[in-house]
């Protein structure tokens, strides 16, 4: 989807929000959130080929499997768990929009545990008993 | 030359975890999410960073003896420390193990075969069966199979396949004569054991006791 696409879906959506927001807010709602689902997925191919090419480059240039991994992870759960987020403030749910970030930003951090494991046993097997 | 190859990998890995992370810092919904993203991105960079030491480490090399070590004997010793040429030799000891675990395997098996399936079509019996494979060159093959049979006690069935050796084996083994080979049943099991791994006449010994 080019971006004039994106737009003008945009718009359009947004005009019809307007309309219907007086009579049926929750239809509103789901329009909303049914286009911004439409948009998300339509980039994420998008997103797949940037990532697809990142990993040709990675591989060949001997990176580390695990590092790699652990990056697209990440990426992975800060745009899903945005997105949940995004979603759920905008129907009034603020609350449970910051526990979705919450849970992403847990999650990331358990992707870090095992790299600062490493690091810490290596500074201590460094350091002279 | 080995360092300096050495070496760029290890730069090449940086630098394009770098580039990637600012990449991907670029792609990402810009929110609370972007300090957690970037400190996970950090602490891989500098594992990267930090991969020659964990290299090092996991090689139980004794640091303190490394520093107080004397320059001269150092300069000759790093390149051992970690050099690809100490894996290398590794890798060649593993896979001439491997080799020949491989080798005694097949030679196993191909023992218990026949002594399983030679008694069951000639009426004879197994007493030994050796078989020297060879898997250290770059085509593995059989070397030889030197088999010792004895005829079974009991030769319902030797009596029928009788007639029908001394027709068939006569033609066809008369040019490949074997002095090892002592009558047609014999010849019989060698041409049976040459057919089953596509051997030569000379490779297969059979031996009547």
């Amino acid at each position: 989807m080019e971006i004039l696409q994106v737009v003008g879906l945009g718009l359009i959506t947004t005009i019809l929000i307007l309309v219907v927001k007086e009579q049926k807010p929750i239809f509103a709602f789901l329009l909303a959130t049914f286009v911004g689902i439409t948009i998300f997925l339509a980039l994420a191919g998008k997103i797949a080929d940037v990532i697809r090419i990142l990993e040709n480059l990675a591989t060949q240039a001997h990176v580390n499997n695990l590092f790699l991994e652990t990056i697209l992870k990440i990426i992975g759960i800060a745009y899903i768990a945005e997105f949940g987020a995004q979603v759920t403030r905008d129907a009034g749910q603020g609350s449970i929009a910051s526990k979705i970030e919450l849970a992403g930003k847990v999650l990331i951090m358990v992707m870090a545990i095992p790299i600062i494991t490493v690091i810490i046993e290596t500074i201590v097997s460094i350091l002279p008993a | 030359m080995r360092h300096i190859e050495w070496m760029g990998d290890w730069l090449k890995q940086i630098i394009l975890l770098v580039l990637v992370a600012t990449f991907l810092d670029m792609l990402l919904p810009s929110n609370s999410m972007e300090k957690y993203v970037k400190l996970v991105m950090g602490l891989l960079i500098l594992m990267a960073i930090l991969s020659p030491i964990f290299k090092l480490l996991s090689e139980n090399l004794n640091l303190t003896e490394l520093a107080f070590f004397d320059e001269n004997k150092a300069v000759v010793a790093m390149p051992e420390m970690m050099s690809i040429a100490d894996i290398n030799e590794q890798t060649t000891q593993l896979k001439k193990q491997q080799d020949q675990v491989i080798q005694q395997k097949t030679e196993q098996s191909m023992e218990t075969w026949m002594k399983k399936n030679i008694p069951d079509r000639f009426a004879m019996e197994v007493v030994s069966a050796d078989v020297v494979a060879q898997f250290a060159t770059e085509n593995p093959h059989i070397e030889k199979i030197h088999l010792v049979v004895r005829e079974k006690a009991l030769g319902s069935s030797a009596k029928q396949v009788e007639p029908v050796q001394e027709v068939s084996i006569l033609s066809s083994s008369e040019p490949i004569p074997t002095e090892s080979t002592s009558n047609e049943t014999g010849k019989k099991i060698q041409g049976f054991i040459q057919q089953t791994w596509n051997l030569t006449a000379e490779q297969v010994e059979v031996q009547l006791e």
